[in-house]
C-alpha cells in the first residue's frame, strides 16, 4: 500500500502556535495557547481575544484561519473557549486493491482518514498571584472513510461492482489538568497531565480502531527561569514523546513590549533528534498584541512514508508530527480591560486601637489602623486609602493620599469620622473594610478586619482623652452656665472686668456643687465617663465625671481649663482641674493673699497667667474646692516634683 | 532593689512630712497656715503645718526647727516651711527642669473657638488697681537667700525660681539673681549657671555687677569647654 499525505493542519498538545514563552511573563500573547498551557494561566484582567492565521509551506502554499479564542476573567477564575477550524489533518491512502474497467483503466480504492480538533474549553482558578490551577477540555473528531466494491445484481447471474464508501466516526472530549506556580520572581513551574481522560468516544470497528488518535497517558513539565532582566530560559518536557527548550526575552518601554523567543524541539517519532526550531517575535501593549511565529523542520518533509509505518505508529497528536511541514503564523490578540488593573495591594492591616465613639474628634487626625501596602506598578503612584466601619460609617471615609514609589512597600494610616450623634451604650465587634484606590471609583484592593467599638460612655483610662467628653456637650454646658451667669449679672457687672473669669468660675461652681453629689463609678470594672449633661441630670458622678462636667461648664463660657492627672501609684488615680483666671501674677492679690493657692503658667505669647486648682469632688463650696485643689496640687505637682517626674500631668482641654 | 526603693520612698515621705515648730521669735513674726488666707501672729513653740508660710517684719526673726535642722528666718523675709529641707542635686536638677517646663509658653490650639460671651468689650483694657506683690516677692527672695546662707542651697535655688515665677518683678533685682546664679555655680551646675548669667543681659546693673558677671561667664565658658 502506498500512502499520499495531504496535510491541511497541524497541532500538538505541548506545542503553542505562538512559540515557547515564559507563562508568567507579562507582555506575551498567550491567549491561543491551550495546547501547551493546560492550566490556562493567562495574565489579562478581563476579556481576551486571539486570532491566529497561518500558512504552511506546501505545494501549493496553503493558508487558513487556525484558531479563534475568547477568554474572560471573573475575579479569580478565567474561562476560555477556543474554536480551531484550522486544526485538522487528513490522510488519503490509495489501496492496491482495484478492478480493471472496460476501457482497460484501473479503478483504485481509497481510504481517507480525517482528524480534527474542533474546539476547546478551559478554566483556571488563581489561588494567588503565584499559583493557579486549571483544566482544559478539547473536542476531537475522527472520521474513517474506507472505499469497497459493492456488487450490484442485474438479473440472477449478472453482477457489476460499484465503489462504495464505508464511513465510521469517533468523536470525543479529551480532558487534562495542570497547575502553574511562580516560586519567586525568577522561577516558574507548570505541571499538567497529558491525555488524562477522554469521554463520549464512540465504538468503531476493529479495522479502524488501530488508526484512531493515540492517546498515551503522560505528563507535561514546564519550567521557566529568569536569570536576569526579562530574559527567560524555558524548558518543556513531555513524558510521552517530546521536549522543547529555548529562551524568550522581552524589552519593555512605557506600557509596550517587544519580544523574541526561540526554541528547539525533539519528538521521538521524528528525525533528526532535534527535529526543528520554533521562533516568534511579538509586539504588545496593554490593549493589543501581534506576533509572528514559525516552525522550521530540519529534515526533508516531502518524503512519502509507507502505510505500514503509519499503521504501526499511528498519530499521537495533530500538532507536531513527522508529516508536518514548515509553517508561519500571524497571531493578533486583543485585550479589553473593563476592570481596572490592580496597581496596589494590601500586605496586612493592623488595628491600632479600639474605637471609642466619645473620642470622635481624635480619629480625624489620629489613625485607628495602619495598612502595609505594596505598589505593583512600575511607576510612582498615588493611593487613596479609605475605610468603612460597620455601624459607624455609612460610606467609605477617605484618608490622606499617599505617594508610593515603584514596587515600594509603605505603611498607610487610616482615619475615620465618627458622628457625634453616635449613642450606642454597649460595646460591639464590627467589621472594618479597607480599600485602596488609584483612580476612578473602583478600588484596587480590599481588606477586612474586626474592630471593637466601645459604648459611647467608654473611656480608655487616659486622662488626656477626657477632653473629648468635655467638648462634646459644650452646647448643653453653655446653656447651664449662661443660665447661672444671667442670675449673677448684676454682681458681674460691678466687679473689675479682669476678675470676671474668676467670679464666673466661682458662681458656676457654687451652682453646680449645689446640685451634685460625689458618687463612685457605677461600673467599677470598666472605664465609664458621663457626659456633662448626664452628670447634671443624674446629679452625681466620680472625679472624672465631675472634672469633665465643671471643665465643660467653664469652657462653654470661654474660661480656659486644664485637667490635672494625678497618676499616683497602685492604680489609684485622680483627676481635678485648673482654670485660667486670666489674671497676671501682679493681680494675684485681688483674689488671694496666699501664693500657694495659685499656679503661674505662661500663655502662648509668654505672658504669665494665674491658674487655680479646683478639686471638683469637694462640693462644699468654691473656696473649699479651691483650697483642697491647691493643697493637692502644691504637694504633689510642685513640692514632690510630680510635674517633673511625670507623676502629675497637666492636660490642656484646648 | 525593691527594699531600697521602698526605703527611699519612705525616707522622702518622712522629709516632706517632718513637723516644724517655732523655737524662738524676735519682733513680729506672722504665718499663713496651709491655704488659709489670713496671716496670724505666731508664738514660740507653735507647730506649723507643712504648707505654712512664715514671714518676718523689719528687725524681727524666727528660729524654726524641722527634724534635726534649725533655720533662722531673719528680718523682712518669708519662707514656706516645706522649703526648709536638704535636697539632692538630682532633685534640684528635676526642679530646674520643671521650672523650664513651666516657663515654656503653652502651645496654642488653633482649633479653639473664641468665646463671644464678653461682658463689655470696652472694659477689656480696664486697668486694675492691683496691689503690688513685689514687696512680698522680695521677702520671699530674702527667705530663699537665707536658706542658701544656712546651707539649704538647693532649696534656696528652688524657692528663688518659684518666687521669680510668681513675682516676675523680682526678676529685675540683679543682686539676688547673681546670688542664686552663683549658688548654681557652686553646685557645679555650670550649664545652668551660665544660662542664668546669660539671661541677665537686658537687666539694669552697675559696672561692678557687669564685671562680675562677665568674669563669671568667662570662667564658666572655660569650664564648659574643658568639660
Amino acid at each position: 500500500m502506498t500512502m499520499f499525505c495531504s496535510i491541511n493542519s497541524w497541532a500538538q498538545n505541548s506545542f503553542s502556535l505562538n512559540g515557547l514563552w515564559n507563562l508568567s511573563q507579562k507582555g506575551t500573547t498567550l491567549q491561543n495557547t491551550m495546547d501547551g498551557n493546560v492550566s490556562n494561566h493567562l495574565l489579562f484582567k478581563d476579556w481576551g481575544f486571539a486570532f491566529s492565521f497561518g500558512g504552511e509551506f506546501s505545494k501549493p502554499l496553503t493558508s487558513n484561519i487556525y484558531s479563534l479564542s475568547l477568554s474572560k476573567r471573573f475575579g479569580k477564575s478565567t474561562l476560555t473557549a477556543r474554536y480551531t477550524p484550522g486544526f485538522k489533518k487528513e490522510f488519503i491512502f490509495s489501496n492496491s486493491n482495484g478492478i480493471v474497467l472496460e476501457d482497460s483503466s484501473f479503478q483504485q480504492l481509497n481510504s481517507k482518514f480525517t482528524y480534527k480538533e474542533l474546539l476547546g474549553l478551559g478554566y483556571a482558578f488563581s489561588f494567588s498571584n503565584d499559583f493557579s490551577l486549571g483544566f482544559s477540555f478539547r473536542y476531537f473528531s475522527q472520521e474513517f472513510n474506507n472505499q469497497t466494491f459493492k456488487p450490484v445484481s442485474f438479473g440472477d447471474t449478472l453482477f457489476i461492482l460499484e465503489p462504495e464508501s464505508f464511513i465510521e466516526s469517533s468523536n470525543f472530549w479529551k480532558g487534562d489538568i495542570g497547575f502553574n506556580y511562580s516560586i519567586d520572581d525568577f522561577l516558574t513551574l507548570s505541571v499538567a497531565s497529558l491525555n488524562l481522560f477522554s469521554i463520549n468516544e464512540q465504538n468503531i470497528s476493529d479495522e479502524n480502531l488501530q488508526y484512531k488518535i493515540r492517546a498515551d497517558k503522560g505528563a507535561l513539565f514546564r519550567a521557566s527561569y529568569k536569570p536576569f532582566g526579562q530574559t527567560s530560559i524555558n524548558l518543556l518536557y513531555e513524558t510521552t514523546n517530546a521536549f522543547q527548550f529555548g529562551f524568550s526575552s522581552l524589552a519593555s518601554f512605557d506600557n509596550a513590549h517587544i519580544g523574541l523567543c526561540i526554541a528547539a524541539q525533539h519528538d521521538k517519532l521524528q528525525t533528526p533528534y532535534i527535529n526543528g526550531l520554533t521562533g516568534s517575535i511579538l509586539f504588545s501593549n496593554d490593549l493589543w498584541g501581534i506576533s509572528l511565529s514559525g516552525i522550521k523542520y530540519f529534515n526533508n518533509r516531502d518524503k512519502v512514508y509507507p502505510f505500514s509505518e503509519f499503521k504501526a505508529q499511528g498519530i499521537q497528536n495533530l500538532i507536531n508530527n513527522k508529516y508536518s511541514l514548515d509553517k508561519a503564523f500571524l497571531t493578533i490578540t486583543l485585550t479589553l480591560n473593563t476592570i481596572q488593573e490592580k496597581l496596589v495591594r494590601f500586605l496586612s492591616v493592623d488595628i491600632n486601637k479600639d474605637i471609642y465613639p466619645a473620642f470622635y474628634e481624635a480619629y480625624v487626625d489620629t489613625p485607628f489602623a495602619l495598612g502595609k501596602i505594596i505598589s505593583l506598578s512600575d511607576k510612582t503612584i498615588q493611593v487613596r486609602p479609605s475605610s468603612k466601619i460597620e455601624g459607624i460609617n455609612s460610606d467609605f471615609t477617605q484618608s490622606p493620599i499617599v505617594t508610593i514609589q515603584p514596587k515600594d512597600t509603605v505603611l498607610v494610616p487610616f482615619y475615620t469620622i465618627i458622628s457625634d450623634s453616635y449613642d450606642k451604650q454597649k460595646a460591639e465587634i464590627a467589621q472594618v473594610s479597607f480599600a485602596l484606590t488609584i483612580s476612578g471609583e473602583e478600588p484596587d484592593d480590599f481588606n477586612q478586619a474586626p474592630i471593637l467599638i466601645n459604648g459611647v460612655n467608654s473611656w480608655d483610662g487616659k486622662v488626656s482623652n477626657l477632653k473629648y467628653f468635655i467638648k462634646k456637650d459644650l452646647g448643653y454646658s453653655m446653656g447651664f452656665s449662661k443660665n447661672v451667669l444671667s442670675k449673677k449679672k448684676i454682681l458681674l457687672d460691678t466687679i473689675l472686668y479682669s476678675l470676671s473669669p474668676f467670679y464666673k468660675a466661682k458662681y458656676i461652681f457654687e451652682d453646680f456643687a449645689k446640685e451634685i453629689t460625689y458618687t463612685s463609678d457605677p461600673r467599677a470594672t470598666t472605664e465609664y465617663v458621663q457626659f456633662p449633661n448626664e452628670t447634671i441630670k443624674l446629679r452625681g458622678g466620680d472625679c472624672d465625671d465631675l472634672s469633665v462636667c465643671y471643665s465643660s461648664l467653664l469652657e462653654s463660657v470661654g474660661i480656659e481649663t486644664a485637667l490635672v492627672d494625678y497618676k499616683g501609684g497602685n492604680n489609684i488615680r485622680h483627676v481635678n482641674i485648673l482654670f485660667n483666671t486670666n489674671l497676671t501674677p501682679d493681680d494675684a492679690k485681688l483674689i488671694t493673699e496666699n501664693d500657694s493657692k495659685y499656679f503661674v503658667r505662661k500663655d502662648e505669647n509668654g505672658t504669665d497667667e494665674i491658674w487655680i486648682p479646683i478639686e471638683t469632688t469637694e462640693l462644699t463650696n468654691f473656696d473649699a474646692a479651691w483650697e483642697t485643689g491647691a493643697e493637692k496640687f502644691y504637694t504633689e505637682a510642685i513640692e514632690h516634683l510630680g510635674l517633673a517626674k511625670g507623676v502629675v500631668e497637666i492636660i490642656d482641654v484646648y | 532593689m525593691k527594699h531600697l526603693l521602698f526605703f527611699l520612698v519612705l525616707a522622702s515621705e518622712l522629709v516632706f512630712t517632718q513637723k516644724c515648730y517655732v523655737e524662738s521669735i524676735t519682733g513680729s513674726v506672722r504665718a499663713q497656715i496651709g491655704t488659709n488666707e489670713r496671716w496670724t501672729e505666731i508664738q514660740e513653740g507653735i507647730e506649723l503645718p507643712p504648707y505654712s508660710t512664715v514671714s518676718t517684719e523689719k528687725n524681727s526673726s524666727a528660729v524654726l526647727v524641722k527634724g534635726n535642722t534649725k533655720f533662722t528666718l531673719k528680718e523682712s523675709a518669708a519662707v514656706t516651711v516645706n522649703n526648709i529641707k536638704k535636697m539632692s542635686v538630682d532633685d534640684l536638677l528635676l526642679a530646674l527642669a520643671m521650672e523650664d517646663m513651666l516657663n515654656a509658653p503653652r502651645k496654642k490650639d488653633d482649633a479653639k473657638s473664641k468665646s463671644t460671651q464678653i461682658y463689655g468689650e470696652l472694659n477689656k483694657e480696664e486697668k486694675t488697681n492691683s496691689v503690688s506683690n513685689t514687696e512680698f516677692g522680695l521677702m520671699r527672695l530674702n527667705g530663699a537667700k537665707q536658706l542658701g546662707e544656712s546651707g539649704f542651697r538647693e532649696s534656696a535655688i528652688v524657692a528663688a525660681k518659684e518666687t521669680y515665677r510668681k513675682y516676675p518683678e523680682t526678676k529685675k533685682i540683679i543682686s539676688y539673681r547673681i546670688y542664686f546664679a552663683n549658688l548654681l555655680y557652686e553646685k557645679g551646675l555650670y550649664e545652668e549657671a551660665y544660662s542664668e548669667f546669660d539671661s541677665f543681659k537686658n537687666l539694669a546693673m552697675s559696672e561692678k555687677e557687669k564685671t562680675e558677671i562677665s568674669s563669671k561667664m568667662d570662667m564658666l565658658n572655660k569650664k564648659l569647654i574643658n568639660k
